[in-house]
Parts: C-alpha cells; sequence; structure tokens
C-alpha cells in the first residue's frame, strides 16, 4: 500500500510538469504564429492565434494589448479599446498601451463629459496593481517587524521608525484597496457595434432614447434577455443590446452570464 | 493750497496766479533736497467732446517740483476757468524719488467750436517749460437731455454716428443725469442679436447744467461691435439706482435730520437708438484687403543696411492705427534669391481708451543673405477701409536697399550661432505627420504571467495577514515570560533600591524611611504594593521561609518606626535605625525564597 501510494505521487511529480510543460510550447507556438500573421497583416488569423493562447493559460496585458492592436488595425474601434482596457488591469504603465490607447479613444465618435474626480484617484491609476500589493507588503513587513522590534527593545529611533512606517503603510493598504477595489468591481463597458440605440426599456419596440458609438465606456448595470441597463452619464441611461456593449471585466461578463 | 483768483492777463493767454495760503509745513520738511526727477509740464483733459453746458476738468502736471507755479495757459479765451485746487505728490519707489503738482481747473465753454487747449508755459529756475496741447470740441446742447430735464434723474444715449461701415467702431455713449443723492447704482445695457457692447475705459463723472439746472453726469462710453449689416434697434439702456430720500423729523429740526434718510429704488430708461450698418463697397476693394477698417499707418527699417555676405540683418515692420486693430494682417515676406529668411513671432499690442481701440503689430524677420551684391527689399503694403473718408486705402513702406559685401564663406550650419545676436532662436513645435499605433508586443516576455497574478486571492490576504499574525503570536508568547522575568529583576534589585534611597538624603525623616522599608518588602516579596502592617510582614515573612526570629526582628523594627511617625518619639537615634533597618534587610533579601 504504502509503495503504490510512492508510485502514485512519483507518477503525478513526473506528468503534471510534463502536462506544464507541453501546454507553454502550445502557448508560445500559437503566440509565434500570432506574432508572423500580424506583421503579415492578417489580422483576423492573429486575432484567433492570441485568443487560443489566452483560452489555454492565465491572460497577460500584453496579450490584451495585441489583440486591441489586431482590432485597430482592422478598423474596429470598439474592440480595440475594450482590450486596451483589459490590458490597462495589467500593464497600467506601459507607454506603448497608453499611447495607442490615447490614440484609440480619440478616434471615438461620442464626447465624453468629463467626470470630477480626486486627483489621488487620477494618479493611482498609472500603478500597477501588482505594484502597489508588492510596496504594500514591504511596508506591512516593515511595521509589523518594527511593533516586534518595539516588544523588546524601546528607543528613540524605534519610535519614530515606527511613525514612519505606520503612516507609509496605512497610506499603502488604503491605496492599494482603493486600486483592488477599482479593478475588480469595475463595472465599466464599451460599446464595440459601430453603432447602439439606447432604449427606454429592454425591447426593441421601447422608445429609442440616444445613440452610442464604437468605443465609447458606459457602466453595465443588470441585464435582462438579451439587453442590457447601460450608463453612458449621470441622466443618460437606458437599454443596449448585450452583444453591442461588452464589460471590460471578464469576470463581470461570468456573473452577468450565470 | 488755495489758489484765489484768474486774471487775465495778455491776449488769448491766461496768466493764473497763485497764492499759496496754507502748505503743510510737515510735508516741506519730509520733501529730501536729493529729489533726482526732472521738470516736466504736461496737461490734460478728462474728455474731449463736451456740449456748451457741461464742464471739462482740465488738470496742469508739473512734474520735478514742489514749489508753486504759476502756469500760462494758451486757448483758454473761449472758456470760463473756475479753480479746483491743487494737490502735490511725492514718491519714493526703489530709492527713486519723484514729486508733482497738479493744478485742476474747471472749464465752462462759452461757444461752439473746436478750440485748441494749450501749450501751458511755466518758468522755473530762469528756465522756461513748455507742455502739450490738447483738442476740445464743443458743440450745441444735446437735445435729449433738455428734453427730460425737468426729472431729477435721467439717462440719455447717443451713438458717435447713426450709419456706419461694418468692422468700424461705434461709440454709444450713455450719460446719467442727476440732482439727487443716489447709490447702488446698476445699468443694464440692451442685448441683442448681432451686436456686443464693450465698455472703454473708466466712466467720467462732471458737473452739466441743462434748462438752467445743475445736474451731476455720470458718462459711460461703450463700443459697439457688430458683423451684420443693415438696420439695428438697441432697446433702451435702463439704470437702476435707490435714491436717498431725507425724512424730516415731525418737530421741525432736528439735528438727527441728516440720520434719517431712507433709500427708494428707482429706475430710469433712455431713449432707443437705431444705427444703420453699410456693408463696405465692393468698388475699388483691393486684392490684399482684410477687412481692416479705421485709420491705420505700416512703417519698415532694415538694420543694418550694409553687411558682409553670411551674416544677418534684421526687417522690422509696425503696423500701427485704431480701429478693428485685432484684424491686423501678418505681412508676408516674399521670396528673395540668394537670401535666406528667418521669422519672428509677431508682437500685437492692443490698447483700449474711450476713444476706442488703437494698437500696433511688429514683425521681424532675419535676413541673411548668402551671396554679396545689392538687394531690394520691400515695398510692403497695407490696404484698409478708411471710415472717415469712406473710401479704401492702400499705404506702403518704402523700398529698402541692402548691401551685401563678400564675406567669409559660410558653412549654413554654423547659421543658428550667428544669428543669436540678431533674434532669439525660434523653436517649432514637433507635430505628427500621420497618426498610427505602436507594434505588438511580440517578445517573449508577453506571455509570463506575474508572481502576482499568480497568487489567488486568498494566498494574497494570507501574505497581507502573515505579518501581523506573527507578531500576535510573539505577543502571546512573550508576554507571560516577560512579566515573570521583570517581577524577578524587580525583587533582585530590591535590596540596592533601598541602599540607594536610605543613602539619597543625609536629613533623612523617619517617615521616609518607613516608606522606603516598605517598598523593599513589596519589591522583594514580588507585592503589587501597599503599607504591610507589622503583624501581616511577619506573617508573610514566615510564609516565604524567613525564620522566625528574623520576622519577629522585622515585626518590632516596623512597629518601632510607625511608633516614632505617629507619636513624634523615638528612643533611638536615626542613625542607628538607619543602621539595623540596613543589616535587617540584608538578612531579608537573603532569608526570603523566591
Amino acid at each position: 500500500m504504502k509503495r503504490l501510494l510512492i508510485l502514485y505521487i512519483g507518477c503525478l511529480l513526473i506528468i503534471i510538469p510534463a502536462v506544464v510543460i507541453a501546454n507553454n510550447g502550445e502557448r508560445l507556438d500559437a503566440f509565434v504564429k500570432a506574432n508572423k500573421a500580424y506583421s503579415d497583416g492578417d489580422y483576423q488569423l492573429a486575432i484567433n492565434n492570441y485568443q487560443s493562447v489566452l483560452d489555454t493559460g492565465k491572460p497577460t496585458g500584453s496579450l490584451y494589448y495585441n489583440m486591441g492592436n489586431c482590432y485597430y488595425k482592422m478598423g474596429d474601434i470598439g474592440w480595440a479599446i475594450l482590450y486596451y482596457e483589459r490590458a490597462m488591469q495589467y500593464i497600467a504603465d506601459d507607454p506603448d498601451l497608453l499611447f495607442n490607447l490615447k490614440l484609440a479613444r480619440s478616434k471615438v465618435e461620442d464626447q465624453v463629459e468629463k467626470k470630477s474626480t480626486l486627483p489621488i484617484i487620477n494618479t493611482l491609476k498609472h500603478f500597477k496593481l501588482s505594484t502597489l500589493f508588492w510596496l504594500m507588503m514591504l511596508s506591512n513587513i516593515g511595521f509589523w517587524g518594527i511593533m516586534i522590534i518595539r516588544r523588546f527593545h524601546r528607543s528613540e529611533w524605534s519610535y519614530y521608525s515606527f511613525v514612519a512606517l505606520g503612516i507609509i503603510w496605512v497610506i499603502l493598504l488604503v491605496s492599494f484597496s482603493a486600486r483592488y477595489y477599482e479593478v475588480h468591481y469595475d463595472n465599466r463597458g464599451v460599446v464595440v457595434a459601430s453603432q447602439t440605440i439606447v432604449r427606454s426599456g429592454p425591447d426593441e419596440k421601447e422608445t429609442p432614447l440616444f445613440e452610442l458609438h464604437a468605443g465609447t465606456i458606459i457602466a453595465c448595470e443588470r441585464q435582462e434577455g438579451n439587453w442590457r441597463l447601460v450608463q453612458f452619464t449621470q441622466g443618460k441611461r437606458g437599454w443596449a443590446k448585450i452583444s453591442d456593449t461588452i464589460p471590460i471585466r471578464i469576470k463581470q461578463i461570468r456573473n452577468i452570464d450565470t | 493750497m488755495v489758489i484765489n483768483k484768474v486774471i487775465p492777463n495778455i491776449k488769448g493767454t491766461y496768466g493764473i496766479q497763485m497764492k499759496i495760503k496754507t502748505i503743510p509745513f510737515i510735508i516741506l520738511l519730509l520733501i529730501p533736497s536729493f529729489i533726482e526727477a526732472s521738470t516736466g509740464l504736461s496737461i490734460h483733459v478728462d474728455r474731449s467732446e463736451v456740449s456748451l453746458s457741461d464742464t471739462i476738468k482740465l488738470t496742469i502736471k508739473v512734474s520735478g517740483t514742489q514749489s508753486a507755479v504759476n502756469p500760462r495757459v494758451a486757448g483758454l479765451q473761449n472758456f470760463r476757468v473756475q479753480s479746483g485746487g491743487t494737490s502735490s505728490n511725492f514718491s519714493m519707489v526703489n530709492g527713486q524719488v519723484s514729486s508733482s503738482i497738479d493744478q485742476t481747473y474747471f472749464l465752462f465753454p462759452n461757444k461752439v467750436g473746436r478750440f485748441t487747449i494749450g501749450p501751458a508755459i511755466v518758468n522755473i529756475s530762469g528756465k522756461t517749460y513748455k507742455s502739450n496741447t490738447v483738442n476740445i470740441t464743443v458743440r450745441k446742447k444735446a437735445t435729449d437731455a433738455s428734453q427730460q430735464s425737468s426729472q431729477p434723474v435721467f439717462l440719455t444715449v447717443s451713438l458717435s454716428s447713426p450709419k456706419a461701415y461694418v468692422g468700424q467702431t461705434v461709440f454709444y455713449t450713455v450719460k446719467f443725469y442727476y440732482n439727487v443723492s443716489v447709490r447702488d447704482l446698476g445699468i443694464v445695457l440692451p442685448e441683442g442679436n448681432g451686436f456686443q457692447l464693450k465698455q472703454l475705459g473708466k466712466p467720467s463723472e462732471y458737473s452739466s447744467r441743462v434748462r438752467g439746472k445743475k445736474y451731476n453726469v455720470i458718462e459711460i462710453r461703450h463700443a459697439l461691435v457688430t458683423e451684420r449689416t443693415g438696420s439695428l434697434s438697441l432697446e433702451p439702456t435702463e439704470m437702476k439706482m435707490n435714491v436717498l430720500e431725507r425724512k424730516h423729523s415731525r418737530h421741525g429740526f432736528s439735528v438727527f435730520d441728516n440720520f434719517f434718510t431712507s433709500a427708494r429704488p428707482y429706475s430710469v430708461r433712455s431713449k432707443p437708438a437705431k444705427l444703420t450698418i453699410l456693408s463696405l463697397p465692393e468698388a475699388n476693394r483691393p486684392s490684399e484687403f482684410t477687412g481692416l477698417v479705421g485709420e491705420f499707418a505700416i512703417q519698415a527699417q532694415l538694420d543694418p543696411t550694409r553687411i558682409p555676405s553670411g551674416e544677418s540683418t534684421t526687417l522690422s515692420i509696425k503696423i500701427s492705427g485704431q480701429g478693428n486693430v485685432q484684424l491686423m494682417p501678418d505681412i508676408t515676406m516674399p521670396d528673395i534669391e540668394h537670401i535666406k529668411v528667418y521669422s519672428d513671432q509677431p508682437v500685437i499690442s492692443i490698447n483700449e481708451s474711450a476713444t476706442g481701440y488703437s494698437g500696433e503689430k511688429t514683425m521681424k524677420w532675419a535676413l541673411v543673405p548668402q551671396k554679396e551684391g545689392d538687394y531690394v527689399i520691400g515695398p510692403f503694403a497695407l490696404s484698409f477701409f478708411s471710415s472717415q473718408k469712406g473710401q479704401y486705402k492702400t499705404v506702403s513702406t518704402p523700398q529698402m536697399h541692402l548691401t551685401v559685401t563678400p564675406g567669409k564663406k559660410v558653412d549654413m550650419a554654423s547659421l543658428p550661432a550667428t544669428q543669436d545676436h540678431a533674434l532669439p532662436q525660434i523653436k517649432k513645435e514637433v507635430t505628427f505627420f500621420q497618426r498610427d499605433i505602436l507594434p505588438v508586443h511580440d517578445h517573449a516576455d508577453a506571455l509570463n504571467v506575474s508572481i502576482y497574478d499568480r497568487l489567488t486571492n486568498w494566498q494574497q490576504l494570507m501574505m497581507i495577514a502573515i505579518p501581523p499574525l506573527i507578531y500576535l503570536l510573539i505577543v502571546l508568547l512573550f508576554y507571560r515570560k516577560t512579566r515573570l522575568k521583570l517581577e524577578k529583576l524587580t525583587s533582585k534589585k530590591a535590596l540596592s533600591h533601598l541602599n540607594k534611597a536610605l543613602n539619597k538624603n543625609a536629613n533623612l525623616h523617619i517617615s521616609e524611611m518607613l516608606k522606603f522599608f516598605n517598598q523593599f518588602l513589596n519589591e522583594r516579596l514580588q507585592r503589587s504594593g501597599g503599607t504591610l502592617t507589622p503583624d501581616e510582614a511577619k506573617q508573610i515573612l514566615i510564609s516565604s521561609g524567613v525564620d522566625a526570629d528574623l520576622a519577629n526582628n522585622t515585626q518590632s523594627i516596623i512597629k518601632t518606626l510607625e511608633a516614632a511617625v505617629y507619636t513624634g518619639q523615638s528612643d533611638q537615634d536615626i542613625n542607628t535605625l538607619k543602621q539595623s533597618i540596613e543589616e535587617l534587610a540584608k538578612k531579608l533579601d537573603k532569608g526570603i525564597k523566591s
């Protein structure tokens, strides 16, 4: 029995890395093919290959960025902005991404009404969530470390270190929490259809209220049937077709669909 | 300083003789002897166009002196002159001292016409100074004012001309007449499609007589700007105010009469005005006409006019004038063979005054001839519509000649250094030729998932929670241990604490001895505190392993100390007591078992 168990664990130890390596090899292969297709100008093939890479593993900011580029080249501004916005959740400080996103946004037909947000929130948007996490972890270790030191050794330097680390720890904890909330509870979506009519109710017969165009950012709320309740700005809300508007956060799609 | 009288002196000239009655002596003392400001004389009037019933305020400014002067002013024979007082100014800015005297006169026109006042002439320290001149146009009495003159307050409006060309500045003048006390004035100007009214300068205040009654007048001038042609109706202008009414006391005269005033809201409206805007004539319109209406001039300067080949000269062209100065055009510099041209940013200045908009635009070029020879620069022309003459005019600069002598061969790359002396380097804004996205991320790192993204939410939470959990664990583990350690340490140090306390003060009192001994017992027995009675001390010591004799000794010494404290009498010397406490404490320290 004991031997059987050792054999079983041994097999697992060999098979799991082998599967992972094989999987990585397939991903890399599809990724190379996608890059080649992109450079050849076959953007649809590039999208298919990038999508297969995304489907077989964890997403990365660069993959979303590349998808955005393919859609931009195909003239599909709505989908391009959707993927650039998804990439922003991973590589918010990438200069290529910021450049391309700015260019894509400039091609959106609808005029965005400026929202007044706190300057600190705008500053946080330029930080990757992972950067904030590691900074926060560093300050977390430092703060609790100095607390432990002060249990055994109380001195002036330890007091001032405790105060300084405490302030840094609080700031980083709040910043990380705010950014985490922003990323994980992002209800924004993008209009991917070239134009969509927003109606007063979830039906074709309902009164058309206003029109939105590809690339416009909206807030997604609940859905009924094939319709989604969206809000463009304060006072401009209504029902748009689900297929015309896609939420930026993928988990949100799953949540809404279920 | 008070001016007493105005005496006619010679034909066409009035000598104004003054007698100084009071000059504040302190001001004279404060005036330093090192005033360096140069002496100067100038005159100005508050308005250039008045009606026969209006007054004009004439100010003669003598700068660089604090002494009284007797100016003679030419051209006052058609006015009645009344003194308005004298004021002296003294200022010191950044160490520069300046002083001046302003002499004010009110002029009452005697007849209609256009008059030139000045120059004023003054003699200071044997030297004669001469001022500028000012022109005043006196018109007949304003009919609109006389029609309403029965009212204590009324408002009139007037246009500088009932007809104007599009682009021409038309003045819309509002005059508010009042001979009662008013406050909180507010003006409501006409609004309409196709025209805008913009106030010019500050409102002027003066007095005027309408049908024999004296009125105070507030005059506000506006520029009327319009781009449309045809007939323009301007709604009446409204002036809102509070009129102060004095309430008389019931019992006739009262010293409080002046305080009993009430403000009554009131408003007056002017008559509407009509203006016809004519379009600019098509006939004889110059091809380079850009819509400029008014009176303009153009000047050009080339400096230097003789340079070696490869060096630069500066060409400056200045357009100045009055009218719609915002439309002053950029002069185009034609290509000149063998001359490289570097343009500078044009400098525009626009002034707004009661007489309308005036301004000037200066354009500069650095010309760098590449070859020796004689070059002809210009002429440069400017076309505008003269609103005074009602026709198009073209003014131009004379031709300028540039002589270029042979110079050392200049490499074009070195030109900017040459230019530095003439004009500042002109920076160019970098603009996109076309817009496109940046390429895809095709490096293998694009597939790398960061460590953070690999972590699940639970793992992240655990990572955050680990440091505080470690801290809590340490706190719990070391809490009991730390406390016991501290207590043990205190009990060990109890004897040394007692000895220190007893030997610290030479004049120790018995009550302090008792206190210190109690502290010793508490510390050594690891008690939380409190005072032990002699019996309690004996029992606790016996239970702590101390033999009975030593416990009895402790009991008796506490009794002795307490008796000494409470009765004030002791059969033992204080030093003997101290010694016996020290010896007893030493024995107890050894005898008490931890």
